[in-house]
């Protein structure tokens, strides 16, 4: 008879690899790994389900159901171009405002539906202007990414680490906000560094021209559920807020915050023609997917191999400098080849067991795991979803484009990035203000 | 349904494509083979706008429709590409059928159901005899 442990470690690989290479939709490879060790009898369907973190999921689909409601109504387009218009259609302004922009939406909105706008609209503004569409595209994936690391909304690995240690969006903000914005400034100062000479030459002035004459109105396709949808986003924001202030009188579940205001939003205009169809549109695909992951990864729990990686990982670093070196540039590096999904997941047992062993702070390993996991994600078109919308978008539209010259636009501004979270890192762990 | 219907070959120049679509009142055209048998169509629909612009322009545009404007200058560099392509190039294999004994009630649900405007008529030897389009149907009741 199998050993559970090797079950579970060979199905974990085994999707690990097939959900990297991208060559079979991630959602059936983890709901096939799921049923594989439910089918080997490392756990029952009971136990199974145990594992799958309704708050995260709940909050996800609260989320992804706002965010539709906003895409539908033109809500990023009109946004974007009002910017624009504002930046005069600059192009050397746009390569420093547009990640500017996606950093904020990211924060609170999910890389995904951003980039899915942001990287079309930059795109065609790239071929009105002539400009070099890669470097503000790449930009946006960086800042975006650097943006969700921000708040516990903006990531989905701040989502599964807030939901598992109960840590609230108020905490995030406090903690990570900070780290975020100096990172996102220094990526941006890396960009125009590398980029200034060659968008300062872009100037089309006719075309500029052209432009401004555009009302960002025009992107707007429907008034009223473009407030409804802001209405429903800022009631998230306001909930989340007050479940962390007011959680002694108002204790609420995290799923809720989401899920309470898209559903208000639903039940009382979902007679609208665009909303009668919009729970079919949402990413129902990533939803399941992550049911599946943490049943894949909480198997790996469930046959004690986490606590043996953390005893590993706990002798390696001794020190708390080691490990939070250890948890930041080994969350960084991996995430730039492996999806900061599943990465995000197994930092959580891990995190966990290594606050066992050590009883290191939890909230400190937590920012950290954070922090590297995000942003890492940024070096290569697969470490994070954002990236995988853009590069596909751009390979889509006939866009020169491959690993390495992704790279040569996201290194450098990826690296500036993880320094200065590094070093406020080690200065936040310095002055214990975790 | 009109008897009365131009057929492409596979190595039809575009050019004659569009002026044959320019003088008729179809919107879609069957391609056949050497001995007369459908293999194909062209979609007025579907070809139009990429006379104008590249495919991937047509799906940007999809998303962003107020950049229409903008794109002026895609229009005079595609313009020429018409003189190149032939209908192999532009013609959609998947052809959606109906033959003569067919009903008008089928003729209507499956032009609903696959949101085309005109059906192409077959005899038993897969051979384009006609098309039919909603006007025929309203015509056939009067």
């Amino acid at each position: 008879m199998v050993k559970p442990e090797i079950i579970a470690l060979s199905v974990f690989l085994i999707s690990y690899i097939l959900i990297g290479l991208e060559r079979i939709p991630r959602l059936y490879t983890a709901i096939f790994g799921a049923l594989l060790l439910i089918f080997f009898r490392v756990f029952s369907f009971e136990e199974a389900a145990r594992y799958i973190d309704l708050e995260t999921i709940g909050f996800l689909f609260g989320i992804f159901l706002l965010v539709k409601v906003l895409a539908e109504s033109g809500f990023f387009n009109y946004l974007a171009l009002k910017v624009g218009q504002r930046l005069n259609y600059n192009p050397l302004k746009i390569l420093i405002v547009f990640p500017m922009l996606a950093w904020v939406l990211s924060s609170f909105m999910g890389s995904i539906t951003v980039l899915v706008f942001m990287s079309a609209l930059t795109y065609a503004l790239s071929k009105i202007l002539k400009f070099d569409p890669i470097p503000v595209i790449v930009g946006e994936v960086c800042l975006a990414n650097i943006g969700g690391a921000g708040t516990l909304m903006g990531d989905p690995p701040n989502i599964i680490l807030g939901a598992r240690f109960n840590l609230g969006f108020t905490q995030f903000l406090a903690h990570n906000g900070p780290i975020s914005f100096l990172a996102s400034l220094s990526a941006l100062l890396v960009i125009y560094l590398m980029n200034r000479k060659k968008f300062a030459r872009c100037n089309d002035t006719l075309k500029k021209e052209e432009l401004k004459k555009l009302s960002p109105e025009a992107a707007i396709t429907d008034k009223p559920l473009l407030k409804i949808g802001l209405w429903g986003l800022g009631a998230t924001v306001f909930l989340l807020v007050g479940r962390d202030l007011f959680h002694k009188f108002l204790p609420m579940e995290l799923a809720l915050t989401s899920l309470l205001p898209a559903f208000a939003v639903l039940t009382l205009r979902g007679r609208h023609p665009r909303l009668k169809d919009i729970i079919y549109k949402i990413d129902l695909e990533t939803i399941l997917f992550f049911a599946g992951l943490f049943v894949v990864v909480g198997s790996l729990e469930k046959t004690g191999l986490i606590q043996r990686a953390g005893q590993s990982l706990f002798n390696l670093a001794q020190r708390p400098y080691g490990l939070i070196s250890l948890i930041f540039w080994g969350g960084a590096s991996s995430s730039a080849f492996i999806d900061n999904v599943p990465m995000a997941m197994s930092f959580g047992y891990l995190i966990q067991s290594l606050h066992t062993l050590s009883n290191f702070n939890i909230r400190m390993l937590v920012w950290t795991a954070s922090l590297g996991l995000d942003i890492g994600g940024n070096l290569t078109p697969i470490g994070a979803s954002a990236g995988i919308v853009a590069y596909s978008f751009l390979r889509k539209e006939g866009v020169r484009i491959n690993w390495y010259v992704w790279f040569l636009y996201s290194f450098l501004p990826t690296m500036a990035a993880l320094i200065v979270c590094y070093l406020l890192l080690l200065l936040k762990y310095k002055i214990a203000f975790y | 349904m009109n008897k009365e219907v131009p057929l492409l070959h596979r190595n039809t120049a575009f050019s004659v494509v569009l002026k044959i679509f320019a003088g008729s009142v179809h919107s879609i055209l069957p391609v056949v083979d050497e001995k007369g048998r459908l293999m194909g169509l062209v979609s007025l629909k579907d070809v139009l706008p990429n006379l104008f612009l590249s495919r991937e322009e047509v799906g940007l545009l999809e998303k962003l429709p107020f950049f229409a404007d903008f794109f002026t200058d895609s229009v005079e560099t595609m313009q020429g590409l018409k003189n190149l392509l032939i209908v192999a190039d532009i013609m959609q294999e998947v052809v959606f059928t109906i033959t003569e004994e067919d009903s008008l009630i089928k003729a209507i649900v499956l032009m609903k159901e696959r949101d085309a405007h005109q059906l192409i008529v077959i005899d038993k030897e897969n051979r384009p005899v006609g098309l039919v389009n909603y006007n025929d149907i309203c015509r056939s009741l009067f």
